[in-house]
């Protein structure tokens, strides 16, 4: 089976929040110098399921990354992890283009590379955190989308997406070729070997624009978007803490609960 | 007259559910900002009672679709079905929750009809000038608020973050209009069939319901610690206590994942919030942070949970925990 | 793919980037191994490379590397109570080709050579940290990865100070407190403008200032401040041993250097854009690997403890380069004559005797000694600072020649005697 995988490079969702400087003039979350971006840790998820239905069932990885330069190193990195192919997605016309242009021009890649049955993307990018692109691109290609999914299997030969929801999970069998969003709650994310970073090194990663795969020029960039971004500010911090300091933490908690009860908390 | 605002419903027994309400408060809002109408959408088997129930929440009018539930069918079928409904009614805005649904619909929603969405709002507001959508969310895991502008010229898809506003409170004495419409043609090559739903068995409250949620973390250390929170939650909280987990609890198998707080979670806001062996992380507490009083154990004096927190106490779980339980028991017996 | 490299690198500082840019652009097969996610991403220095040996490898480097002001100005301080006195020497021909020095930030630095080598030919896997030496009988062949066996002729230990290939090659055991000194830094930015203007500089030049005294509340070691484009590096450098047998922590030293009146109202409004904390080796000599090479290995850079701190300067980065490119020249011929051996191998430490890094580090031999010496941060500063105060103050009593103070100054409490004057003269003639 043919399985493209949609990966980004983000600065890292667990740098501690004193490294996100948010720049409310310009609107933007200013890196931290020397501080490397890695993978949406959603989408390293979803090249694990992809390795892990490959190991079963065959087949070819290919892993897609739209962005700067940044984006060849999520290409890279998804082959040191064992995708087999990659291809990074580079435009200044691709700047500032909302989820909806994003769709476009994976789609319009993904058209490029040719078959596909299983088209796997992170449930979100945990930078701007939407979900948005997955269920677009599915649109965009014409297939259907199943969200949050932490399990793919083939059944007799039907497949079947197993997905998060609410206090439980949904079983659907799914007709390919199809999309999937990848949850949290699917398998954690194998290391790089050593043999598969260098391999991934020596690889030369072709850079595609927007004339190589035929994106539509009035649908990309940011004159396209019609979400605006009017506003960027740093979160208010709002509480003050109490600490509750005694001989013994006995005696700690004999004050909190006290402090609690005139609260009112728990009578 | 201006397109009106449209806020998804969703029922459970035939009942308008919280997070709904919610919608129809912010759509309500919204609507009198605009001087436009509200409708609601109900679906479900007999929506009649909930579109009865949407219209003391605030809707003027009420659109009634018979049809299997969300979770008894597919995204293709409720994206189908919102998609022919919008057709129909042609609003300027469409509200949905973050919920299962939102996040499978909302955004085939907007693709099939030539629109915007925005996912994951805190707070949507009118800008009365230009008539565009302000839209509120918390990105970059909670490390930054961005203002999203989208104008009227196409229709606006939102998505709000449960727990964002306050619910609607009932008005019996409010009027509106119920109209029922078809449901759409059932899809003669579907692309996807729902197999099987299965709900996890939750013992007692649920954590979104509960007004005391002890919560464990990696600290924790393993399922047994857990036995030590259930006891504060069911001293401190009774039938209105819980148990909940940060990811670390849930990813390393110590308890179910459905317990899990923050921002891929459960969004709650408890009146009392106990951080038991957690750190602190921006994704877990943008999940409670909205709790009325945070309380922090934490065994070391440097976690970031004392810069969330209300009242903090350095320790071991282990002994505070057992102390905590011990002397909330005393005062209430008391 | 079981594929055998001509050479693997652990590390790409610049003792790395230097070795495998000189190795493959002779054409060997090198493989580089980097545990940071990218060359440079958790590395440190205080800020300037020195000396023209970077020239040698790029010739006019400044033109392409990512720069930031050629160091211009050095200012030497001693610090005491709240007074500071000062030396600055400044000359033009610092801001003139080849230059002297460069004040740079390591993670462009050394993402800039890593580039560079990988356009020269090596593949630099970033991301993969070297876990243990693979033997063949007695001789190193490879490095352990990733989990997989990567086999090579050659395996250059460039893993910086705390070298655990080195100490696995059996070349060396743990390190001492007592022969390495901790670093931390601050990076403070500032608008455009101010940096030129709080420090009086002219035509992109830029300043290297080292302090010593009550910085350290007396420990041994020293403060820092270089310019970069727009922003300060801030940091001390103190001796470990002493950290630790007084209970301090080097970044509780850092904030007391910060508030300093001398220093800060240079750094006021300083926005902290990067805090980062390091371990430098400055025993020199004494600490050296006796041997540099074992078969089938070889040990470069701060891995073999090639650093001077002469308290006057502090220098690594050059000493890397040069002795990585030195191990580079022997890996030439090593793989001319198809033989790895010790003995062929040896021939490293040879080069780097004759060079300057040796040189230097013997010339500066007794410096690690003497920087032991307690009282250079605290009764020499404080003794220089009173006289100095005393000289310039002018409080309407009559007065007194110069010769007079100072003779009144060794006299208080804790006062240097002359003859400890004469001895830490003497000693400091013969070590710097
Ligand atoms: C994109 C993304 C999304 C995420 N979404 C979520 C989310 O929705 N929900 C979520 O929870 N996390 C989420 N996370 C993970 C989150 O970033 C943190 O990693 C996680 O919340 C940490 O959990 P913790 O505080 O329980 O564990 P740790 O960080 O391991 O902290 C354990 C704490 O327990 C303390 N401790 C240890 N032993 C004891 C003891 N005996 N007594 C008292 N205290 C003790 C320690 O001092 C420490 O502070 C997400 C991460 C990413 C990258
Ligand atoms: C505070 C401070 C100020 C300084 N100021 C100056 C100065 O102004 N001028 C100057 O010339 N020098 C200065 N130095 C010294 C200088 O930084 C070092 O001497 C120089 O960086 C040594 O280079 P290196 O390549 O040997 O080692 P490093 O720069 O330490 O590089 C070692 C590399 O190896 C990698 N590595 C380590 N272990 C492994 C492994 N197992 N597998 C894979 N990769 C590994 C590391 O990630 C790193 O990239 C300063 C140092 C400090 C700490
Ligand atoms: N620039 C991009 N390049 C490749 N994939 C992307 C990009 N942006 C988003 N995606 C994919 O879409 C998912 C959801 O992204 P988002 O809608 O931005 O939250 C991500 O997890 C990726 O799989």
């Amino acid at each position: 089976m043919n399985i493209v995988v949609c990966v980004k490079q983000i600065l890292d969702p667990n740098l501690p929040p004193a490294k996100f400087k948010v720049d409310s003039k310009a609107r933007q979350i200013i890196p931290p110098e020397g501080i490397p971006l890695v993978m949406n840790p959603y989408d390293a998820q979803a090249v694990e399921m992809a390795l892990r239905l490959k190991e079963k069932n065959g087949g070819k990885i290919t892993a897609v990354s739209l962005g700067g330069p940044e984006a060849v190193s999520a290409v890279k990195y998804a082959l040191s992890l064992g995708a087999d192919e990659g291809v990074a997605l580079s435009d200044e016309a691709f700047f500032g283009s909302d989820s909806l242009a994003v769709a476009h021009i994976l789609g319009r890649a993904i058209r490029k590379i040719g078959a596909y049955d299983l088209v796997l993307c992170g449930r979100q990018a945990a930078d701007w955190d939407e979900g948005l692109t997955g269920p677009l691109l599915a649109e965009e290609l014409g297939i259907p989308v199943v969200n949050l999914v932490r399990d793919i299997e083939n059944v007799g030969g039907d497949w079947r997406f197993t997905r998060v929801i609410s206090g439980g999970e949904q079983v659907f069998a799914v007709f390919l070729p199809a999309l999937a969003t990848i949850t949290n709650e699917a398998p954690q994310t194998r290391l790089p070997t050593g043999w598969g970073i260098i391999s991934a090194n020596r690889k030369q990663i072709p850079v595609w624009n927007g004339g190589d795969i035929d994106v539509d020029p009035t649908r990309i960039g940011s004159a396209a978007a019609v979400r605006k971004l009017t506003a960027l500010t740093a979160p208010e911090r709002k509480r003050n803490c109490e600490m509750i300091s005694k001989e013994t933490v006995a005696e700690a908690a004999g004050t909190l609960a006290r402090r609690l009860g005139e609260t009112g908390a728990f009578l | 007259m201006t397109k009106g605002i449209l806020v998804c419903a969703e029922t459970a027994d035939g009942k308008i559910t919280a997070t709904t309400r919610e919608l129809l408060h912010a759509g309500r809002d919204l609507a009198d900002a605009a001087g436009s109408a509200l409708a609601a959408l109900v679906t479900g088997k007999n929506p009649q009672e909930a579109a009865a129930e949407a219209i003391t929440l605030g809707a003027d009018t009420v659109y009634t679709v018979d049809a299997p539930s969300f979770v008894e069918s597919t995204p293709d079928y409720y994206a189908s079905l919102l998609v022919m409904t919008c057709r129909k009614t042609e609003p300027a805005v469409v509200i949905f929750g973050q919920t299962d649904l939102g996040r499978d619909v909302a955004p085939l929603l907007a693709a099939r009809s030539g629109g915007v969405a925005c996912m994951d709002c805190v707070r949507v507001a009118i800008d009365t000038q230009t008539r565009a959508l302000l839209q509120t969310r918390p990105v970059y895991g909670g490390n930054a608020m961005a203002v999203w502008s989208s104008g009227e010229e196409v229709l606006r898809v939102v998505a709000l973050r449960p727990r964002s506003y306050a619910a609607a409170e009932p008005d019996a004495t409010r009027q509106g209009e119920i109209v029922a419409l078809d449901p759409p043609d059932s899809d003669e090559s579907p692309r996807m069939e729902l197999l099987e739903t299965r709900k996890e068995d939750i013992q007692g409250v649920k954590i979104e319901d509960a007004r005391i949620v002890v919560s464990g973390g990696g600290g924790i250390g393993g399922p047994d610690g857990f036995k030590l929170l259930e006891e504060l939650a069911r001293v401190a909280g009774g039938a209105s206590g819980a148990v909940a987990a940060t990811r670390v609890p849930c990813d390393e198998g110590w308890v179910s994942h459905g317990i899990e707080v923050g921002q891929t979670g459960t969004i709650i806001t408890p009146d009392l919030y106990i951080a038991v062996g957690i750190s602190g992380a921006v994704q877990h507490m943008v999940g409670c942070a909205d709790s009325k009083v945070i309380v922090a154990i934490n065994r070391d004096p440097d976690a970031h949970i004392f810069q969330e927190a209300d009242f903090g106490i350095v320790g071991d779980y282990r002994q505070a925990v057992p102390a905590l339980t011990g002397a909330i028991k005393s005062i209430k017996g008391a | 793919m079981l594929q055998e490299f001509d050479a693997i690198i652990v590390g790409a500082g610049p003792a790395g980037c230097a070795c495998a840019y000189s190795l493959a652009k002779t054409g060997l097969d090198v493989l580089v191994t980097e545990r940071g996610g990218f060359a440079g991403a958790k590395n440190m220095w205080g800020g300037a490379f020195y000396g023209p040996v970077l020239n040698e490898l790029f010739p006019e480097f400044w033109k392409e590397a990512p720069v930031e002001r050629p160091v211009t100005r050095h200012r030497y301080s001693l610090l005491s109570g709240e007074g500071c006195l000062s030396v600055d020497y400044a000359h033009p021909k610092f801001n003139r080709p080849p230059y002297n020095g460069f004040t740079m930030f390591r993670a462009k630095f050394d993402n800039w050579f890593a580039e560079k080598v990988q356009q020269a030919g090596a593949i630099v896997a970033t991301g993969l940290q070297a876990d243990d030496l693979l033997w063949d009988k007695n001789k190193v062949a490879g490095v352990r990865a990733g989990g997989d066996d990567l086999p090579a002729k050659v395996v250059i230990a460039c893993d910086g100070v705390n070298s655990m290939m080195a100490k696995k090659a059996g070349l060396r055991g743990e390190l001492q407190p007592q022969d390495i000194k901790q670093g931390v830094k601050e990076v403070l930015r500032f608008s455009p403008g101010v940096v030129e203007e709080r420090f009086n500089l002219q035509d992109g030049g830029g300043i290297d200032w080292e302090f010593i005294g009550d910085c350290t509340r007396g420990l041994p070691g020293g403060a820092f401040i270089y310019t970069n484009k727009e922003s300060l590096s801030v940091g001390v450098v103190v001796s470990l041993k002493s950290l630790i047998d007084q209970g301090v922590r080097a970044d509780d030293l850092l904030q007391d250097f910060k508030r300093h009146p001398a220093v800060a109202g240079l750094l006021e409004g300083g926005e902290l854009a990067e805090y980062s904390a390091h371990l430098i080796p400055v025993s020199g000599i004494a600490m050296m690997p006796s041997r540099l090479y074992a078969d089938g290995f070889l040990v470069a850079g701060d891995a073999a403890a090639l650093v001077l701190g002469t308290g006057l300067a502090l220098e690594g980065a050059n000493f890397a380069v040069a002795s990585g490119m030195a191990a580079a020249k022997t890996v030439i011929k090593a793989k001319q004559a198809s033989d790895f051996s010790a003995v062929t191998l040896s021939s490293y430490q040879k080069l780097l005797e004759e060079g300057f890094v040796m040189k230097d580090l013997k010339t500066h031999r007794l410096a690690p000694h003497f920087l032991e010496n307690e009282r250079i941060y605290t009764a020499w500063p404080k003794f220089a600072c009173n006289l100095a105060e005393k000289v310039f103050t002018s409080d309407g009593e009559p007065r007194r020649k110069t010769w007079e103070l100072l003779k009144d100054e060794m006299k208080g409490e804790g006062a240097v005697s002359f003859a400890q004057m004469a001895k830490d003269l003497f000693e400091a003639g013969r070590a710097l």
